[in-house]
């Protein structure tokens, strides 16, 4: 349990990394026009007030990153899963916070030393262009650019659906249809999700590089037909992995071990391909701005980004915008309809991953199984879950001495508990119901052919179940 | 060209929008001929009413800075009305301007050279590019 845990706990620290080099980058590094979220053009960065408050910041990022990395310490080692994922789920979306944190302060300072001073950019003749200004740029307004095809994404929505509904419909195990619809439905809701965050990034609103056109309509072309070729390419991928996960159920391909290789795969090339192109882009973009041919061009929006990294317009009609601080990509307009349905869903994920998510897992984790005697059958409960099998209806009654091998096709499983279904080897699937580390089990077949695996609490529980089952049956 | 509007000025949003496509058709930033986006287009762009772009695309359709045709939109006009004159209009405005020159004391020279230095920098498309 302790190495899974130290394996969850790493896999977050190249994340933690990754959000320390955008920190860093909110310095002041050439080419791009925002210094902590702030628009600040080159000339006014060499101020010492700018100066003072760009060191403090990088000197408070080092120490919240340096805290966000040893807080495992503090809950990796738990045996306990659901005390684990608490720390854990707060430690993720907490590393993120700890990122904004000095981030938003010196945000906060700079921005008020701007207004103060009337540090802005100016616009055409010298003018002093005001916070909060409109700016478009007519000629990539005028023929703007769209690099992915709808059809394509239809297209891939379509195969991504095929095999959920083969597999609810006319799935090769009758009885297990709609539990195996799941894990192919779960990957393709990643399609279904995608597809149209694609189309919004393509009708994203065109970034003003430069006063030159040319640049900046260069700059869209090439960005959108990166972000398209990528995207469409991870889209293509999860439609396959839709597929496979087909296979993977019905013990294809290496079943559960293929399955974990896949991820592995599909996270790698994923993560890579995704980072790779948002790179390529920052790299783009930095290389424009600085350019000689044509003149930095800043856009003034600051008034519309809430600490520097929520934009929030409700009258831009743009749901999806370019992210300016503290990462890569684009971000929602959280003033947007859309962006607001948006934030509730993801304010509602973030705290089932934070609170229910934990609460659930304790649940399942800290009730001890319930098995008892009725007036006419046995009742085994654990949590939300019920079992009660007649005894007219039972078959056949066994104590075990041993688990047989079984691998979980859908419910818990957790060191001192097994529920759910599950296929145990050498005898097809079963309803399962026990603590793992015991030494005895039921082992309960009925007249429909239902198999059935329970345990009590303790040993002494199971040995004394046994004994009131066979008494009855026989 | 690049279109600034600001939203907090006094100035309608269609006369900003108007004054600025004027003024990028006087300095050669916008070419005869050349395209502009479509008026639900840039009222999606920038997010103002479409009513309101449509509003200034007419003024400057009635003056004859730019055309519309159904399938391509509005584009810059080639040839522009009122050669070697002012509108009435402008008159009024450029009487205007220089009565209030004059109030603040700028004499006849200095109001001359300003108005040169604009109209050169204004004609050269350093103005608005």
């Amino acid at each position: 349990m302790l190495i899974v845990n130290i394996l969850l706990v790493v896999m977050i620290y190249p994340m933690i990394g990754l959000m320390y080099y955008f920190g860093v980058r909110e310095t002041g590094v050439k080419g791009k026009p925002t210094v902590v979220g702030v628009t600040l053009p080159e000339a006014y960065r060499q101020e010492p007030e700018v100066k003072e408050i760009v060191a403090d910041y990088k000197r408070s990022l080092r120490r919240w990153m340096l805290l966000a990395a040893l807080l495992p310490a503090l809950f990796a080692w738990m045996p306990w899963v659901s005390f684990f994922m608490a720390g854990y789920m707060l430690w993720v979306f907490g590393a993120i916070a700890m990122v904004a944190i000095p981030f938003a302060r010196a945000h906060r300072q700079l921005r008020s030393l701007k207004l103060v001073k009337g540090w802005f950019p100016k616009g055409e003749e010298g003018a002093v262009l005001s916070e909060g200004s409109v700016y478009v740029d007519l000629a990539t307004a005028a023929s703007p650019t769209r690099m992915v095809r709808p059809w394509l994404l239809i297209l891939l929505c379509a195969l991504s659906a095929l095999p959920v509904l083969y597999e609810w419909f006319a799935g090769p195990v009758p009885e297990l249809r709609h539990e195996n619809s799941i894990i192919p439905f779960s990957f393709a809701c990643v399609t279904f999700v995608l597809a149209p965050l694609i189309v919004w990034m393509d009708q994203e609103k065109a970034e003003i590089l430069s006063r030159n056109s040319a640049v900046n309509a260069n700059f869209e072309r090439s960005k959108k037909r990166q972000r398209g070729m990528v995207y469409i390419g991870i889209l293509i991928l999860n439609t396959v992995t839709v597929w496979l996960m087909e296979l993977f159920i019905h013990h294809l391909l290496g079943g559960m071990t293929g399955f974990a290789v896949w991820m592995v795969i599909y996270t790698v090339v994923i993560c890579a391909a995704a980072l790779r192109c948002e790179f390529r882009v920052i790299k783009l973009r930095a290389k424009l701005r600085c350019d000689e041919n044509g003149t930095p061009y800043y856009v003034d929006d600051d008034e519309h980004w809430l600490l520097g990294v929520i934009y929030c317009n409700p009258h831009d009609k743009h749901f999806i915008v370019e992210k300016r601080s503290l990462g890569y990509g684009t971000t929602i307009n959280v003033g947007s309809r859309a962006g607001k349905i948006f934030t509730v869903i993801f304010a509602v994920m973030i705290l089932f991953c934070v609170i229910a998510l934990p609460i659930w897992i304790g649940l399942e984790e800290f009730t001890p199984i319930s098995a008892g005697i009725t007036d006419d059958g046995l009742k085994v409960s654990q949590a939300l879950t019920d079992h009660e099998i007649p005894f007219s209806e039972m078959e056949e009654v066994e104590l075990l001495s041993f688990l047989p091998e079984m691998s979980r096709k859908n419910g818990t499983g957790l060191p001192e508990l097994l529920k759910g279904k599950f296929e145990v080897d050498g005898e097809g699937r079963a309803d399962v119901c026990l603590n793992p580390k015991n030494q005895l089990f039921l082992r309960i077949t009925d007249k429909d052919g239902g198999l059935y695996f329970f345990s009590g609490n303790t040993d002494e529980e199971t040995r004394a179940l046994y004994a009131a089952v066979t008494e009855r049956v026989e | 060209m690049i279109l600034s509007l600001d939203l907090k000025s006094d100035i309608p949003i269609y006369q900003q929008i108007y004054d600025q496509i004027l003024q990028g058709i006087a300095s050669g930033a916008l070419e005869p001929g050349e395209k502009l986006p479509t008026v639900r287009a840039l009222a999606g762009e920038t997010g103002v009413n479409s009513m309101t772009v449509n509003k200034a695309y007419q003024l400057l359709k009635a003056d004859g800075y730019i055309f519309t045709d159904r399938r391509n939109g509005a584009t810059v006009s080639d040839s522009f009305p009122g050669a070697d004159c002012l509108s009435d209009v402008d008159e009024q405005q450029l009487s205007m301007i220089i009565s209030r020159a004059s109030l603040s004391g700028i004499g006849k020279g200095r109001f001359l050279k300003l108005c040169a230095d604009m109209y050169d920098r204004l004609s050269s498309g350093e103005g608005s590019e």
